[in-house]
């Protein structure tokens, strides 16, 4: 076994949206910064665009990870670049009633103003902007002719990307270099400013003694994940960006000071069914920009009873078979339809509230079963996507119900609203997590403080997508980056 | 067509069996894999089967990139459905004839009970992995594979 002893003055772990955001703003500050990241360094060019080969590559545990139920697949990203390396590029700012909302509920006053000028940076930085007309793929342009015939609202969405081809290949990695993501912007800029990145290194405990924290520890991987040897790294100043559900599960791993608790709280998902049309003319859905369009009639940042986000969904043809409903004849006579079918994703703005905890190996383990309300709200965002579907003239629309439906008219779409649903009825899947470490100004209520500053270990910050108080509605790596930046500044100082 | 009740002898024996743990390892999960992917996925038009894809060996080879636990469970889902039909069956799932396999893997997807349904989301989510990853599947499809290398 090998081992690794090394001493920098901050160390980062993770290298996604957070991490990088954070690190640039380290070496800006004239910190010696190490960045940490379990995955490997992911060169497009070796981007095979097959699912069975970047699965494994670019997600954690090969796209296999679940809510401890097992009830909800859970997908997040791991290599240079974390989930911002197979992402579907989407950036939306978190709605500013929602900022005011954190303000007064979660003792944040000025939240949104503080993050105002992060976000404008990374309009710049990563080129921010409208995807163009013509890049608005076939079932993109169902979802907005389907919401625009029913009336609802709708419009196009912004997107980071440069010198994109339209493949759709994007969420297994882009290997035109398209995407501007922390991969090819953040770490390349926090390396030219003097940073070390280690791969291949996952950390499994954060060092501490009285209170702070003096370091990491983990294991050292070899290219395909199995352990090779020990890591330990001496550090004057730690920041966790391991995402979500990465940096509660190593703070609560590490036996952290935690009075009051709150290390793993608040864990939100943004989970999502999927609901596809049947189309008489091909739609030829995995071609092209992925999420173009959105349709947020039901999505509003605060009201109880609008809490359901429609946007196009696609996979190629192993996710496109694992989420079609059915088995047997019936299944693999609808997965014929391939190229005939338009797919929704009605994706919840939750008020569930789930757990962090940390498995014996600091691995996450994501205790989270929707709530009742979710799960009505749930029913209801399927109803909406099988409407809108319909509107656009799909022929017919599958339910992904545990017995499958079928609905042909609106009324039998409307009626799916009121149906119970439950656990893998239908199955969900969730590609955001955040909060695990939220960000308040009471201690007894919030892991971290406003400059996303551990509450009781004072040289330890989280910077990533855990921060985030409650569910935000929206994608959330721009606000992402942006508090990376925020809390890389003040770590930094 | 096996009853309800049936089902959940089996269920609660399959189980059991799952207890053992390595005791039944002498499965031969690659032949399991393939039955049931043939049971989730029976081939119909240009599709090849799931054997002559070597769907199993693929699924092995997915299962050996997940983490150890993840993949000790993985495993023992197939193990477990292998046996869970020989109380209500009187025969190994593998031997099974396609449409009992899959009226078998239905009755559980269609459960009121989670257990059940978890069972067969699970079988379909991995045998999918194996088998549609193949490119001899794709032209059922109408998907013309990776481009990279190609021009748009
Ligand atoms: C399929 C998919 C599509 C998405 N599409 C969009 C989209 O279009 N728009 C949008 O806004 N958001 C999207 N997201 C979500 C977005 O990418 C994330 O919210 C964002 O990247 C979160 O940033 P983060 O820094 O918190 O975590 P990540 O970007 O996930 O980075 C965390 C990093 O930490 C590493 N890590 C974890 N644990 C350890 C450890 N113990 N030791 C060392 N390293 C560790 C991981 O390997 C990873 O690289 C998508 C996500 C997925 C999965
Ligand atoms: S659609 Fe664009 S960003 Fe996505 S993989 Fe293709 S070229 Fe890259």
């Amino acid at each position: 076994m090998k081992t690794l002893e090394l001493a920098t003055e901050v160390v980062v772990v993770g290298s996604g949206a957070g991490g990088g955001a954070a690190a640039v703003e380290l070496v800006q500050a004239g910190r010696e910064v190490l960045i940490l990241e379990m995955g490997n360094r992911e060169l497009p060019k070796s981007f095979t665009q097959r699912e069975e080969q970047m699965m494994p590559r670019l997600f954690q545990d090969a796209g296999a990870r679940t809510t401890a139920d097992k009830a909800i697949q859970v997908l997040q990203g791991k290599g240079l670049g974390g989930s911002t390396l197979h992402n579907l590029n989407l950036c939306k700012r978190i709605d500013p009633e929602l900022f005011e909302l954190w303000a007064k509920t979660r003792d944040l006053p000025d939240i949104g103003e503080r993050l105002r000028p992060h976000y404008d940076h990374f309009e710049k930085a990563l080129s921010i902007a409208a995807v163009p007309e013509d890049r608005i793929n076939r079932n993109n342009q169902i979802l907005r002719a389907g919401a625009e015939a029913l009336g609802w609202k709708n419009g196009p969405l912004r997107h980071n990307r440069t010198g994109c081809i339209g493949s759709g290949f994007c969420e297994l990695g882009c290997a035109y270099d398209a995407k501007n993501n922390s991969a090819k912007i953040l770490i390349p800029a926090a390396e030219k400013g003097g940073a070390k990145v280690l791969t291949g290194i996952r950390v499994t405990q954060v060092l501490h003694r009285f209170g702070r924290a003096t370091g990491v520890s983990g294991q050292i991987l070899d290219e395909r994940g199995q352990v090779v040897g020990h890591a330990t790294i001496r550090a004057e100043r730690v920041v966790l960006a391991a995402s979500a559900t990465g940096s509660a599960a190593l703070v609560i791993a590490s036996g952290l000071p935690d009075p009051y608790r709150q290390a793993g709280r608040g864990l939100t998902l943004h989970p999502g069914a999927t609901v596809g049309g049947v189309f008489d003319e091909p739609v030829d859905g995995w071609k092209g920009v992925p999420q173009s369009w959105e349709c947020d009639e039901l999505l509003h940042p605060t009201d109880p009873d609008r809490r359901m986000w429609l946007v196009p969904v696609f996979g190629h043809p192993v996710a496109t078979a694992a989420m079609l409903p059915g088995l047997g004849p019936e299944a693999v006579a609808r997965i014929g339809s391939y190229r005939h079918i338009a797919a929704i994703t009605p994706m919840l703005h939750d008020s569930t509230v789930g757990r962090v905890d940390a498995r014996g190996d600091a691995r996450p383990l994501l205790h989270y079963s929707l709530n009742d309300a979710d799960r009505r709200m749930m029913a209801k965002g399927v109803s909406a996507a099988a409407q809108v579907l319909l509107a656009a003239g799909a022929r017919e629309v599958l339910i992904p119900t545990a017995v499958p439906q079928v609905v042909r008219t609106a009324k039998e779409a409307i009626a799916v609203a009121q149906q119970a649903f439950g656990p893998l009825d239908p199955p969900l899947a969730a590609v955001h997590p955040m909060g695990g470490m939220c960000m308040g100004g009471d201690p007894h209520t919030s892991a971290t403080n406003a400059d996303g500053r551990h509450h009781h270990c004072p040289n330890l910050w989280i910077a990533d997508a855990g921060l985030f108080p409650t569910s935000t509605g929206v994608p959330p790596q721009w606000s992402t980056y942006s508090f990376g930046r925020l809390v890389g500044q003040a770590a930094g100082a | 067509m096996i009853s309800r009740r049936g089902f959940g002898i089996g269920l609660i024996g399959s189980t059991a069996l799952l207890g053992l743990g390595g005791a039944l390892a002498w499965v031969d999960l690659s032949e399991v894999i393939e039955a049931a992917t043939e049971a989730c996925f029976p081939p119909q038009g240009t599709l090849p089967s799931a054997a002559s894809v070597g769907a199993g060996g693929r699924v092995l080879a997915y299962i050996d990139e997940l983490p150890p636990d993840v993949a000790t469970q993985a495993k023992a889902l197939f193990r477990t459905l292998e046996w869970m039909t020989l109380p209500t069956h009187g025969s190994r799932f593998s031997r099974l004839p396609v449409t009992e396999r899959t009226n078998a893997l239905e009755k559980l997807a269609s459960s009121p009970w989670f257990a059940r349904r978890l069972i067969a989301h699970s079988v379909k989510q991995t045998c999918a992995v194996g088998y549609w990853q193949s490119e001899l599947t794709w032209a059922y499809l109408g998907y013309d594979g990776p481009l990279v290398g190609r021009t748009p």
